[in-house]
């Protein structure tokens, strides 16, 4: 184990900065000698948006990445500071897969279980705790193993509770079997928001579903956008191609650099604008089938390392929220609109229709329909999103934790419908005394 | 006969190398003192690269015993690395008879001890090969670490030896001289991030150099030059500089 000190530790949003002391574990038998004296959060890539993974006092799990087990029914036993990127690069030539990833493939997995992450088969495959056998977590006291059926209501409060019940040590997870490296994709245009919608309600039986949508446009093209998906190409889909001949071969993609915090000018409406005529001239025609390769359809943002940094030194956040099927629609024309109006442009903006609400108590996820919008930081901002927290809240919806670095107490509480069963778990297992991340804080957890 | 002994193999630069071998095909042969690192990573590397990994406890200041170890893989091993050290703290060193007997030992004579038995071992074994890290530390005393520097100046003379003596044999021996590296051993220190190598890049130094059959490397390569000039520098000038 070893330590280090930086005075401006920041998660992907680069907001907020804090002076923290890191203890790095390598191994398990590290936890032994971690400094307790200060409540602790774990952090492993650093993945999350806002305050969630930071604190004065922060244990950084990311050295701590080794393989465990594989068997050949798919099941990988890892430790928690495996990243999904290690996890992709062993075993999909062998012909296994994430049953479950984000739109960035580096975050370790215990980032993956402490925020409950979701990926566009969330219709389909729920979150990524549905596919997680069992996990072992360092409560503070003592290590306790933890899976649906064995200390289920710490399972529970672990999955989606953001580091808040302890460290997690080693995962068991089931990886998914796929028979090529190659994702079948077609994008389709919507002219606005309730043809995106529609789009995706006739879309549940595919594997892969997710939406960009471009937040200038407004009126009868409020919410116009592309909606992308997929499904795993089997062999038969390469027949007659180059690639029949070694479908399991990793195509990587090496990311494009940022290196500096670029000025905030830069992301000025124009530059967005033009960013998004770009991308919604790109498919080719209204349906666009073709075959690609994992890094361009689950990672596009991958591509370009350190992308954060084109939101300048102030940093961004990014608001994402998830609101019932039956106010979907009211709620995020609404938001759109505001957006738009706002001209605070949002240089992403990703739709997606949700499967069945999840049973970790603070997970996100449920059914209805999420955006994701990003906003630099800037004067006035948070006044702003207070505003679309109150549509957000009207409509019995939630913000994701993972994402959040300004949400108040109150908007928590009034959304999160388990906190007081969490709440109970953290104090029956001790762990409140031990861990706390400046979000917990800020949240009142 | 297609296995390699990594003695260190724990560190930071020892598993980035042991990934190398494995994705090669080689089995391993993973030793350092702590037994249960040792099974992290060699489950690790089982299912990385699906290769035959063992591990074997060994300890550098357990003079006796190192033989022994060593040559019950006789027959077993191609290849040697010693990439155990110990950069101890100078400091504590000149105070105390324990730590300063304990950074020689590591670097120098539990080192050699360990390498004469891999010489002994791997001689008559074609295509056979030994590495032995030492440190640029090594190539002129400082006052900041001059009793690991000068384990590790041992270190050096005593592979050029052995290289010499192995010169008519199919046993090729190759001095490694890593520059600054960023690994837990050094993870205290602020180093200067243009003169500073990742483990990686360290251990794909190494195997280069292997294969390619060279005597010595330094990694990254221009701590090869920095420590010409380094070395040029006049006694007399050197002693008053507080390095
Ligand atoms: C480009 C990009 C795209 C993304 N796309 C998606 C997406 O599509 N879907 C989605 O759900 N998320 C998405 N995310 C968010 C990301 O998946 C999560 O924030 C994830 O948790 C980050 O993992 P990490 O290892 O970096 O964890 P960190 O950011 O370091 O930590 C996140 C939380 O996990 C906790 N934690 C980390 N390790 C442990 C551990 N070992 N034990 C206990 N708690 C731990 C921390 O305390 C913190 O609360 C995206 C993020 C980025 C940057
Ligand atoms: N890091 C640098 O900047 C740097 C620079 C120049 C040279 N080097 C050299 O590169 C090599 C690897 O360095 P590193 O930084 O990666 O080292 P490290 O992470 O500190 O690891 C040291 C290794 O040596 C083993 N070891 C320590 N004492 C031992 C003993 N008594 N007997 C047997 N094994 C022992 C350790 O395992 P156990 O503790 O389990 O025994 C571990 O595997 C060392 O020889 C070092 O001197 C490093």
């Amino acid at each position: 184990m070893y330590l280090n000190r930086n005075k401006n530790t920041t998660s992907w949003g680069n907001y907020p900065q804090v002076d923290a002391l890191s203890q790095f574990i390598e191994r398990e038998k590290d936890v032994n000698s971690l400094d307790m004296t200060k409540k602790l959060i774990a952090r492993g890539l650093g993945r999350s948006y806002g305050d969630s993974a930071l604190s004065k006092s922060i244990v950084n799990l990311e050295k701590n990445d080794y393989f465990i087990s594989f068997s050949n029914e798919g099941i990988l036993e890892c430790t928690a500071g495996v990243s999904l990127e290690s996890i992709i690069s062993v075993f999909s030539t062998r012909g296994w897969f994430l049953p479950v990833t984000p739109g960035t493939k580096y975050v370790t997995v215990g980032g993956a279980i402490a925020s409950d992450v979701h990926g566009k088969n969330h219709h389909a495959d729920g979150v990524f705790s549905d596919h997680v056998e069992s996990f072992r977590i360092f409560t503070g006291e003592e290590i306790l193993e933890c899976s649906k059926s064995v200390n289920p209501d710490l399972f529970y409060a672990t999955c989606g509770g953001m580091g808040l019940t302890g460290i997690i040590l080693t995962v068991t997870l089931r990886l998914l079997k796929i028979h090529s490296s190659y994702i079948i994709q077609s994008q389709t245009r919507a002219s606005n928001f309730e043809d995106l919608m529609r789009l995706f309600e006739g879309s549940e039986s595919e594997k892969y579903t997710v939406a960009w949508i471009d937040c200038l446009s407004k009126g009868e093209h409020l919410g116009r956008g592309v909606m992308i998906s997929g499904e795993h190409a089997t062999y038969d889909d390469l027949l007659g191609t180059k690639m029949q001949e070694n479908p399991l071969k990793l195509c990587k993609s090496f990311p494009a650099k940022i290196p500096f915090n670029f000025p905030s000018f830069a992301l000025c409406s124009e530059s967005v604008y033009l960013f998004n005529q770009l991308y919604f001239n790109k498919p080719s025609s209204e349906l666009d089938r073709a075959l690609t390769t994992f890094d361009p359809f689950f990672y596009p943002l991958d591509f370009v390392s350190d992308w954060n940094k084109i939101y300048g030194a102030r940093g961004f956040v990014q608001y994402q929220f998830v609101v019932p099927m039956k106010s979907s629609k009211k709620a995020i024309q609404e938001i759109l609109e505001r957006v738009s109006d706002k001209g605070i442009a949002s240089f992403l903006a990703v739709l997606k229709l949700f499967g069945k609400e999840s049973e970790g108590y603070l997970s996100f996820p449920m059914r209805g329909y999420t955006l994701a919008l990003d906003f630099p930081i800037m004067e006035g901002l948070f006044e702003f999103l207070d505003e679309l927290d109150k549509i957000v809240l009207d409509a019995n919806g939630r913000l994701y934790l993972t994402k959040d670095a300004r949400m108040s107490a109150d908007t928590f509480h009034k959304s999160y419908k388990n906190v007081n069963k969490f709440k109970s778990v953290v104090q029956k297992y001790g762990c409140d005394r031990f861990f706390k991340s400046l979000q917990a804080k800020r949240l009142g957890l | 006969m297609n296995s390699i002994f990594i003695l260190g193999a724990t560190s930071d630069i020892g598993r980035e190398l042991s990934y190398i071998y494995a994705g090669k095909g080689y089995s391993l042969i993973l030793s350092a003192r702590d037994k249960s690192d040792l099974t992290a990573l060699k489950q690790d590397v089982k299912v990385r690269f699906d290769v035959d990994a063992e591990t074997v406890s060994l300890d550098l200041q357990d003079f006796e015993n190192i033989d022994d170890v060593i040559s019950s893989f006789k027959g077993q091993i191609c290849g040697f690395v010693l990439m155990a050290g110990y950069l101890g703290d100078q400091q504590l060193a000149q105070s105390s008879k324990d730590e300063a007997y304990k950074i020689m030992a590591v670097n120098y004579t539990g080192s050699c001890a360990a390498l004469e038995s891999a010489a002994k071992n791997l001689e008559s074994v074609p295509k056979s090969f030994i590495i032995g890290v030492s440190s640029v530390a090594g190539l002129r005393g400082r006052q900041s670490n001059y009793m690991y520097g000068s384990a590790k100046a041992g270190l050096i003379s005593y592979l050029s030896g052995l290289r010499n003596r192995l010169q008519k044999s199919d046993t090729t021996v190759l001095t490694v001289l890593p520059g600054f590296v960023d690994t837990k051993m050094t993870a205290h220190l602020e180093l200067p991030a243009l003169l500073t190598a990742s483990p990686a890049k360290v251990a794909a130094d190494i195997v280069k150099g292997q294969t390619r059959g060279k005597s010595v490397v330094y990694s990254i390569f221009v701590w090869r030059y920095i420590m010409w000039i380094i070395r040029c520098i006049p006694e007399f000038v050197f002693k008053r500089l507080s390095l």
